[in-house]
């Protein structure tokens, strides 16, 4: 049966050959919004690692000239400023971070491992920074005071990051790799495990996260940070936010401060990622749609013109539903291959560089997908086409010119 | 021509189902071209207070053999450039729109704050609605001055004039000299909700930059060519010395605004390439709409094997069938953007609406119109060339006798 439809299909090699590139072109568009749309679900589907709601953003720069003499003035300013808020009545607690969840600038370093260059975002942080985020220890301790005297720089790091520094041992005490002593640069030692930490929130792309402890009275690292997140009661009023802002401004009039809520952060994110995609799922639905039209079309012509040789199958004794399945085996036939090519062609894809972060797994159910969806649309645009060539009646069919 | 025209009108009302997918296909690939179009044009082309001729100054760059620092073009930069350059009418000097929040009756206002020169009002013409703008002296004396948009008025002073009224803004509180029309967030030049004052500044420290976020504006002079102030541009540029030793190169361009995004996004400033890329870009997406038209055409040869054998018998030269056939398409082309032009209308209002970007009012106006044209007659040739070709090739004895490949 197949050969049989195999020598029908390569007799109209020519017609077939464009319908083939046709069906294969729909199939990388299906794959495209597929690899997209399966990517950001399984990032959204990842922990955060933090908890968003009621949490303030205010970032706190000073927009004089930056010099080395001022550098422990501002130190000292930006520890007032957070004590400052830690006193506003309402507050419920405060803490310096670098690079708050969902901002727009990231902090990223690599670092070589073992010979494997390791890559991660990092952020400089203060005590309490924990507590404003819910972050989750699950090792150690996230930083206090009693790091202020230590002679290297304290860190937390995430999980993923832990397993790439130190494999599955505990990491607890231990010196970042590539810092310290053999390297000449600034000592770093982990305190502290956390669970996770996607700084750019649900749908980004996993990655790991190492916090710097941050003290205007450490002996060592850096001394102050750009922003700090305030944590609020649930539905504070903007009056607070007003009295937060009035204050730091009275404190540090040369400072320029500003506050957003990471619920905002969020959905700005949120909006800005999603958008593209839903543009392109809505094209790419009508896209599928004119295809399938075509197709029925060209199914149905093909059909007509073959009206002949599908009546004589008729009058020697083929059933309504053996020539049904001959028409639609066929076009699934040329579907089938036109999804190899297709297949042939995005298995490339995380070969090349710029797509290598794109796991194999989702490539593998985008190209099911795809291939569900252009069968079922091949399948659909068959049906009628292949039910009108039932209606023939076997005598007319001969006769038909 | 009136036959084939004729003709053509027939072929598409012969076979109702055909013509309704094809135009389906035709409309639905025009549409979605004419609306990115219209973003286009409402982005980068003449409207609004920038409708005149400029030259644009986006991003600059220090480069050493370790450090690298990119982003915006800094004052320092374009205060030393711009300044009497030939064949410019008038120049000014403008920072990146800043969000800002602040309180006002107790409740949070966040304006995109922009500050600006005082030639800024006369290189952009701006609609006031009351008031006018700040002048060139309230910059230089730092006066608490602001002009505000229509939308930040309301949201401010609700409704009724607002001149001279003031409101607090990082810190200090403003005047308002001015309103203006709201101008769409998508014009990267001119939109704010409110203006103030470069030097309503914490410090001075801006002054001094080459990179920072800062960007430039010349007015040509009519007759300029803008390629000789590109030019001059790079010239002044290279002239400035460079006081931090870490740094050797300083390379910023000007251009017009859309050369000058799309070569900071993808090419170094060749507009040519540019164009070209956006012509490629719309022909890749035109290609599935194209070959879905091209096998519906290619399968409907039968219906017209006798005419096409008949014409032929009677001396029609393949030529002659091949341009009727390209023709019958074009025509089909033309009818589908007919139906278009009302969907692109509707999907343009449905995203004017959806607040996706602030104050847009994204338009089919003449520019984007006769872009579209030329946009259906490539689409028509494109998706019509290879029937054509495929049918006039058809041999005559062949094609009277139902006989087609």
């Amino acid at each position: 049966m197949i050969r049989h439809l195999l020598k029908l299909a390569w007799h109209r090699k020519r017609s077939n050959a464009l319908l083939l590139v046709e069906i294969a072109a729909s199939f990388v568009v299906v794959f495209a919004v597929g690899v997209l749309a399966l990517y950001l679900g399984s990032n959204w589907r990842r922990p955060l690692g933090y908890d968003w709601k009621d949490v303030w953003a205010i970032s706190i720069t000073d927009e004089r000239m930056r010099s080395s003499d001022t550098l422990d003035a501002d130190a000292r300013m930006a520890a007032r400023l957070l004590d400052e808020v830690r006193a506003v009545p309402g507050v419920v607690a405060a803490a310096g971070v670098d690079s708050p969840p969902y901002a727009g600038w990231t902090n990223t370093s690599n670092f070589d491992v073992n010979g494997r260059t390791v890559e991660f975002m990092s952020s400089g942080a203060t005590v309490d920074a924990d507590k404003v985020l819910g972050l989750r220890v699950i090792e150690g301790r996230w930083f206090s005071r009693e790091d202020d005297a230590r002679p290297w720089q304290a860190v937390v790091i995430d999980r993923d990051l832990a397993h790439a520094f130190y494999g599955d041992t505990p990491c607890v005490g231990r010196t970042v790799p590539g810092t310290g002593t053999e390297s000449g640069g600034q000592e770093m030692r982990v305190v502290g495990v956390i669970d996770e930490f996607r700084k750019n929130g649900e749908l980004a792309a996993p990655g790991s996260f190492l916090f710097g402890y941050v003290s205007a009275e450490a002996r060592s690292g850096v001394a102050r940070t750009d922003a700090m997140v305030v944590r609020v009661p649930p539905g504070a009023a903007v009056a607070l936010e007003e009295a937060v802002v009035a204050r730091l401004r009275a404190v540090a009039p040369q400072w320029s401060v500003d506050v957003r809520t990471l619920e905002q952060m969020r959905a700005s994110r949120l909006w800005e990622v999603c958008t593209p995609v839903v543009v392109l799922g809505i094209v790419a639905a009508f896209l599928l749609l004119m295809v399938g039209l075509g197709l029925i079309g060209v199914v149905w012509q093909n059909v007509a013109r073959r009206t002949r040789e599908l009546g004589l199958r008729r009058a020697m004794g083929a059933t309504r539903m053996g020539i049904c399945r001959q028409v639609l085996a066929e076009l699934v036939l040329i579907t089938a291959m036109a999804m190899l090519v297709g297949t042939v062609l995005v298995v490339q894809i995380p070969l090349f560089a710029p797509f290598a972060w794109l796991p194999s797994t989702i490539v593998f159910e985008a190209v099911l997908l795809a291939m569900t969806v252009i069968l079922g649309i091949g399948l659909a645009a068959g049906l009628y086409p292949s039910w009108a060539t039932t209606r023939i009646h076997p005598a007319e069919a001969l006769h038909h010119d | 021509m009136r036959t084939t025209l004729k003709i053509a009108l027939k072929v598409l009302l012969r076979r109702k189902f055909f013509t309704l997918v094809s135009l389906f296909a035709v409309a639905f690939t025009l549409c979605v071209l004419l609306v990115v179009t219209a973003m286009l044009d409402h982005v980068f082309g003449p409207n609004g207070p920038d409708d005149r001729r400029t030259l644009v100054v986006l991003n600059a760059e220090i480069a050493g053999e370790h450090s690298r620092m990119n982003g915006s073009a800094g004052y320092g930069l374009l205060a030393r450039t711009l300044p009497g350059m030939p064949g410019v009418e008038r120049s000014t000097i403008f920072a990146e729109p800043r969000e800002r929040t602040t309180y006002h009756d107790g409740r949070r206002i966040v304006c995109d704050t922009r500050r600006t020169d005082g030639e800024f009002w006369k290189v952009f013409r701006f609609d006031f609605v009351e008031g006018g703008p700040y002048t060139p002296e309230d910059e230089a004396q730092a006066a608490p001055v602001a002009v505000v948009n229509e939308s930040a008025r309301e949201r401010f002073f609700g409704s009724g004039s607002a001149l001279g009224k003031t409101f607090e803004l990082d810190g200090k509180r403003l005047r308002v000299v001015g309103v203006v029309r709201n101008v769409p967030s998508v014009r990267m030049l001119t939109f704010a909700d409110v203006w103030i004052p470069t030097s309503l500044s914490r410090s001075d420290a801006y002054k001094q930059e080459l990179v920072g976020d800062f960007q430039g504006a010349m007015l040509l002079a009519p007759g300029t060519n803008g390629s000789d102030v590109s030019a001059e541009f790079a010239r002044r540029v290279s002239t400035i010395p460079l006081e931090d030793a870490r740094f050797k190169t300083l390379s910023a361009q000007a251009h017009p605004l859309f050369v000058a995004v799309a070569s900071s996004v993808l090419f170094e400033g060749r507009p040519a390439a540019v164009v070209g890329f956006l012509w490629l870009a719309a022909l890749l997406f035109m290609g599935l709409p194209a070959l879905n038209l091209v096998n519906l055409n290619l399968s409907r040869i039968l219906e017209r094997a006798s005419e096409i054998g008949v014409r032929k018998s009677f001396g029609a030269t393949s030529g002659a069938l091949a341009r009727q056939f390209l023709l019958e398409n074009v025509v089909l082309a033309l009818c589908g953007s007919l139906l278009a032009l009302p969907a692109t209308s509707i999907v343009l209002a449905v995203l004017n609406r959806s607040g996706f970007a602030s104050y847009t009012a994204f338009t089919l106006n003449a520019r984007v119109l006769g872009w579209g044209m030329l946009l259906t007659l490539a689409f028509g040739v494109v998706s019509g060339v290879l029937p054509a070709w495929r049918m006039s090739r058809l041999h005559p004895v062949g094609a009277l006798q139902g006989r087609f490949e």
